[in-house]
């Protein structure tokens, strides 16, 4: 009689200290001897036994359940929704936002192929600078670490080429913003974009994925 | 250079240095893993496009903030957790219950005229009707469930049972100590065993 208390205090007690655990004992996380001890538990505890039944059942139905996908017009939604966004906030200004708003969504524009034409984009560059010219002569931007247009090199990619030219003209927009010959560099290299249509129809991800080969 | 065989971690220095295949090759990593999650929160195909699709444009603006203390994938969800519940709390403001087409996964399934429903998200390359019925209606099912659960609770049990992730992960993902994740584990467990005691088998 005086046994028997002492193995239900003794279970009670092992079912305190291993409930918590058992979980952990489903997921395989435990180490051997915190496993082996769980599974003679087990073998005496039928409430523990139950949960971990369930435990595992539950798991199991979980990680069988069907896995959703997205769409295939998913990667060209995207690609019209980022294009659509506001520009990255931060520290910077409004207008330094809107500067880059405007020409990031230009660069994305021709990665991401919307149905912007270079031409358009240009006259819209050039708006900006003037705009930026005209009513922020005092415009400055402390964070200008551009390298010259002059050092580009011929391979370097178009984006990379159009961040350079922007960084210049910033540079030099506190000056005299009509000896700024980064201006007209862009205006060019982005005239000079090749337009391919054909990239820019509903890019599926198989799309997606070609150009990403082409690109890189 | 071919993206598929870059780190996370180039990819996004990559990101942040306005290189759009680096973009697209990480979009194409885990849009499905973030769409399933997404799905699995909110219960409908419309809306989890809807919320994966912000999750990347909200990567795309803040890529300058990202530091590679946490990894790629728990950033992901994390927006994405954040988003859901964003989104729950607007969604409740206008109408009451989980959102509408959780409930209409109560009718039978494919005699509904919904042609936009599970067929289109869930691949399945077998023929047999009942296998797939079956299948439909557990799933149905588990998000019914899921649907039931707290809002906490479902995220931990969700990112663990469905999406794979280790507790450590989860913890980052929901900012909460190894603890939490794991008393949210068990109570989701407890509470998912009732809900779907008829589709266990012991
Ligand atoms: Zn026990």
């Amino acid at each position: 009689m005086k046994s028997e208390q002492h193995n239900n205090q003794k279970l009670k007690n092992d079912c305190r200290r291993f409930s918590p655990q058992l979980n952990d004992y489903v997921d395989g996380r435990l180490t051997s001897d915190n496993t082996w001890q769980i599974k003679d538990h087990l073998v005496v505890c039928n409430a523990c036994l139950q949960k971990v039944n369930n435990f595992t059942s539950v798991m199991r139905l979980l990680n069988d359940a069907p896995k959703h996908e997205t769409a295939p017009s998913f990667m060209s939604a995207l690609e019209a929704r980022i294009a659509s966004s506001p520009a990255k906030t931060s520290t910077q200004s409004r207008i330094d936002r809107l500067f880059n708003g405007i020409l990031r969504g230009m660069l994305e524009e021709r990665g991401f192929g919307l149905r912007f034409t270079a031409p358009f984009a240009a006259a819209a560059a050039c708006a900006v600078f003037a705009c930026i010219v005209l009513v922020h002569p005092l415009y400055t931007s402390t964070s200008v670490t551009s390298s010259s247009v002059s050092s580009m090199q011929s391979d370097m990619p178009d984006s990379a080429v159009l961040q350079t030219c922007i960084n210049q003209h910033r540079s030099e927009t506190t000056s005299d913003p009509l000896a700024d010959t980064s201006a007209q560099l862009l205006s060019t290299s982005v005239d000079s974009l090749p337009y391919d249509a054909s990239k820019n129809k509903n890019l599926s991800d198989d799309d997606a994925a070609v150009l990403l080969d082409e690109e890189m | 250079m071919i993206c598929l065989s870059l780190s996370d971690t180039s990819l996004i220095e990559r990101c942040q240095r306005n290189d759009v295949a680096a973009f697209n090759e990480i979009v194409g990593r885990y849009k499905n893993k973030i769409y399933n999650y997404v799905y699995r929160m909110v219960g409908n195909s419309e809306d989890a496009d809807d919320l994966t699709q912000e999750v990347f444009v909200k990567m795309y603006l803040a890529l300058d903030t990202f530091r590679n203390h946490s990894s790629l994938s728990t950033w992901l969800y994390r927006i994405a957790g954040n988003l859901c519940i964003d989104s729950h709390r607007k969604r409740s403001r206008r109408e009451t219950g989980f959102g509408g087409t959780i409930s209409s996964l109560d009718e039978p399934i494919g005699g509904d005229g919904n042609d936009d429903g599970p067929s289109r998200d869930i691949p399945d390359n077998t023929f047999e009707p009942a296998k797939v019925v079956a299948r439909y209606e557990m799933d149905a099912h588990i998000q019914i469930a899921l649907a039931k659960l707290p809002e906490k609770m479902r995220t931990v049990v969700i990112l663990h049972d469905i999406e794979g992730l280790q507790y450590e992960e989860i913890a980052e993902v929901v900012s909460c100590p190894l603890g939490t994740v794991k008393s949210r584990l068990f109570n989701a467990r407890t509470a998912l065993r009732q809900h779907l005691s008829a589709y266990m088998e012991c």
